[in-house]
């Protein structure tokens, strides 16, 4: 009989896999049960901070999908083949993320017993209802750009099925960024760079989720990464991270210029507590210069440290989200200009948040609705890369 | 070649569509469990999980379930008490004020639901409420029992009983009142 | 014959009775419908000649939450104050930045003719009726809750926990989202928003914009008047004297 051992080994390894990412989604899924229980009483969320911690996790996770997809684009579309070998697994990691992130938002509901309401009525000015068609629409056309790739027939349409997909997610991505455009009375947001800005960003947190599920995959496979295409990536990494960087300093930029605006800015960058300390040292210092040194630094930027970097993106990419959607809500309304406001509504008053175990407990279910999705489907199909032959 | 997908290593293993051989009954079946205690030992996880017999006993077990589940059904509405129409023991209910309804009963039980739904949208969107002869309300202020006033909450009120039992969930009383006014005016102490 | 809802005999019966009955009391009430719809009701739909708007003198606006008071009373709110409590109105405090001057008003949905809440609405339970009053149907609201992301006012609330005793006139429940209906329940029956009628010194003032002889529309068009944030060019029904 054959050696059991490494294939009892990965066994394991795939198991106790399957089996933590299982439980993390089941305490997901009681949190969703209590809050529809108990109700959002129970959330740290209230009439002032409406959207916390569940869609920090589930916006990350849906712009990253967007963004992970940048791998099959440059290698379908750009035809670049040492990327076109990883499109699969791109693929499947965007359909992953993106049922993660959307269970979180929809069991985060106030009502998601109504989600077949949300499904037969639509009203056509919202970006969220469009976003029902744009989000089911992205799994279908990711799901026929897999097929493309993956039966041998139908490969020669594999390149139009990567356009839909690369112009699909850039009009999602855009539609995710436009959430926030359009509320026009809030300070954070309602301005149009912010849709090119998560477009953006989407390429460097999908390009960090992507560097750390590779690099995991040929770590617990024994697969070698050719050093050549793992520079490449990393530095097209580091250009991403750079290029939204640069969006993000725009935006503050512009809106220190705008003397309405100069309160919001001071509140964020300067004085708001715990704002300013994720956005400085969670994004800018962790999020970003950190992971530049790292790939950039000629003794550095080999595997450990691209991993290292990669998930230091993704954390910035947490703290950037959280400064962004619970910073901008917990700046009060600019209702009376020019006067100083007080009522028992919190007008005037900034907005207090404490993040609560179910919040944490749903959004971190939706991140093991991805981790349990890419498990099995690497296991079950085709999706790891066959690395090609070295060129001489 | 993808590692990650399971390879068999070579020994021909037990197909769940190969004819047993006449190893059936509670001797086939101790067998498998030694078989599956073997396969666990020898550390192969995927083939001692023995899906032909866990699919077997699976099969078994909710037959059993569903007979049972079909008895008690029978058990108890032989046990409940009939309505006028008789079979299968319809919920007995207590109408509150009862009276005339707005409608023929066998008319609102197949149609109250249409009749809320379209009065809800009128009154919501157009703001006719027509004297709110078909509004919740209205239906409450009779229906709701003359001990509780409430229509909800026991196994005869007048909502509750019949939708218990054709199991359909009731969602209006989470946000209407289910309770007829005069009994909040009693409530209220002041 | 036999009509397809196979009835038995009884209820044909009651079937006839009812069909006479209704046809005598229709005869014998018939004048007396006016009143009974003034009283109980409209029977056809709102529509785009009236809207409804509120007129609020700051400089009358007294010292005291009578307004708030009534609008709890009204819908049946808790009357809480900690931050997951529902508001339909509040009192703001303001006081002016650089002269310090200061002034209270009522601050409540200002019923916008352009409402951004509207435009948000993913299922369109957030929707301007045809008399220009913004109301949530919570029939069909998901509470995805990005209308209170959208108002400029922070006019919405989020109903946090299960709700017990609402008014069987203002269905209220959890997890879907609501704001100040200008009484849609008394104003449907021809009466006036219970702030309006609270207010001691009858600073608030209700009409219909529509009507050129109102006594809003008159006092309109002869005393200053500003709407909230009116940068924002959302047109609101609500206008406010004094700020």
């Amino acid at each position: 009989m054959a050696n059991h051992s490494p294939l009892r080994f990965k066994n394991r390894i795939f198991y106790t896999l399957v089996a933590t990412g299982g439980l993390v989604v089941l305490m997901g899924l009681y949190a969703a049960h209590m809050m529809e229980t108990h109700g959002h009483i129970i959330t740290g969320m209230n009439n002032q901070i409406v959207w916390g911690m569940p869609h920090v996790f589930a916006i990350f996770l849906i712009v990253a999908a967007s963004g992970v997809l940048n791998v099959s684009s440059i290698g379908s579309v750009f035809n670049k083949p040492a990327y076109k070998v990883r499109a699969p697994l791109a693929g499947l990691l965007s359909i992953a993320m993106l049922a993660g992130g959307l269970t979180v938002l929809m069991l985060d509901l106030g009502r998601p017993d109504r989600i077949i309401v949300a499904m037969t009525h639509f009203n056509s000015t919202s970006v969220f209802a469009w976003n029902i068609f744009l989000y089911s629409g992205m799994f279908a056309a990711v799901a026929l750009y897999l097929w493309t790739m993956m039966e041998k027939r139908m490969n020669p349409w594999s390149k139009p099925a990567g356009l839909l997909v690369f112009v699909w997610r850039f009009v999602l991505t855009t539609g995710t960024g436009v959430i926030f455009s359009f509320l026009v009375a809030r300070q954070a947001y309602g301005t149009a760079i912010l849709p090119p800005m998560f477009i953006v960003i989407s390429f460097a947190w999908g390009m960090a989720v992507f560097h750390v599920v590779q690099s995991s995959i040929y770590e617990w496979n024994k697969k070698l990464l050719d050093p050549y295409v793992q520079k490449r990536m990393k530095n097209l990494m580091g250009v991403l991270v750079i290029a939204a960087m640069y969006f993000v300093a725009a935006y503050h930029l512009t809106n220190l210029y705008f003397a309405k605006q100069t309160g919001f800015e001071r509140f964020i960058l300067l004085d708001g507590g715990v704002y300013p300390l994720l956005f400085w040292v969670g994004y800018v210092l962790l999020g970003n210069l950190l992971p530049l040194l790292l790939i950039y630094h000629p003794a550095l930027g080999k595997s450990k440290s691209i991993v290292f970097a990669s998930l230091l993106i993704i954390l910035g990419g947490f703290c950037f989200l959280y400064v962004f959607i619970i910073g901008g809500q917990a700046f009060p309304l600019s209702i009376f200009p020019g006067y100083e406001v007080t009522s028992s509504f919190g007008d005037g008053a900034i907005g207090h948040y404490q993040p609560s175990l179910p919040e944490i407990m749903l959004g971190l279910g939706g991140v093991g609705i991805a981790f349990l999705i890419t498990t099995i489907g690497i296991r079950v199909l085709d999706f790891v890369p066959h690395e090609l032959p070295k060129s001489t | 070649m993808n590692l990650l997908s399971d390879q068999y290593d070579g020994t021909a293993s037990h197909s769940p569509w190969l004819p047993h051989n006449g190893n059936q009954g509670a001797g086939y079946v101790v067998l498998r469990a030694r078989a599956i205690l073997e396969g666990l030992s020898r550390g192969s996880f995927r083939r001692s999980l023995h899906l032909d017999l866990l699919v077997t006993v699976l099969a078994r077990v909710t037959m059993v379930l569903v007979a049972l589940l079909c008895l008690s059904n029978i058990a108890s509405a032989a046990e409940s008490n009939g309505s006028v129409a008789g079979s299968y023991g319809m919920p007995k209910l207590d109408i509150g004020k009862g009276g005339h309804c707005v409608a023929p009963p066998e008319w609102m039980r197949i149609n109250h639901m249409k009749v809320l739904f379209k009065q809800r949208d009128e009154t919501v969107h157009q703001g006719i409420r027509a004297g709110g002869k078909y509004s919740l309300e209205n239906c409450v202020e009779c229906h709701a029992s003359l001990s509780d006033n409430s229509v909800i909450g026991r196994p005869d009120s007048f909502c509750e009983g019949c939708h218990r039992y054709e199991a359909v969930k009731i969602d209006c009383f989470e946000c209407h009142s289910s309770k007829r006014s005069v009994a909040l005016v009693q409530e209220v102490p002041k | 014959m036999s009509d397809t809802n196979e009835m038995s005999g009884t209820s044909e019966q009651r079937r006839q009775f009812l069909k006479t009955s209704v046809g005598a009391a229709a005869v014998a009430i018939a004048p007396g419908m006016l009143m009974f719809d003034m009283a109980h009701g409209k029977t056809e739909a709102v529509s785009g000649k009236v809207r409804w708007g509120m007129l609020i003198n700051t400089a009358n606006c007294a010292d005291c939450d009578k307004c708030v008071k009534a609008c709890n009373k009204e819908n049946g709110l808790s009357g809480g104050l900690s931050p997951t409590d529902s508001q339909w109105i509040r009192k703001v405090e303001l006081k002016d930045l650089r002269t310090g001057r200061s002034l209270a008003l009522p601050m409540m949905c200002q019923h916008c003719a352009e409402p951004p809440c509207v435009d948000v609405c993913p299922t369109g339970a957030s929707f301007k009726r045809a008399d220009g009053i913004v109301l949530v149907d919570k029939h069909i609201c998901i509470g995805c809750r990005y209308c209170m992301m959208a108002c400029p006012y922070k006019a919405r609330s989020f109903v946090h926990e299960p709700l017990h005793d609402q008014k069987p006139d203002v269905p209220r429940g959890k997890g879907v989202v609501e704001s100040c209906t200008m009484c849609v329940q008394r104003v449907d029956v021809g009466k006036i928003p219970a702030c309006a009628e609270a207010c001691p010194n009858k600073s608030i003032l209700f009409g219909n914009l529509n009507d050129p002889n109102s006594e809003i529309s008159n006092k309109m068009r002869t005393e200053a008047s500003t709407q909230v944030r009116a940068d924002l060019g959302l047109d609101t029904g609500l206008r406010y004297q004094g700020i």
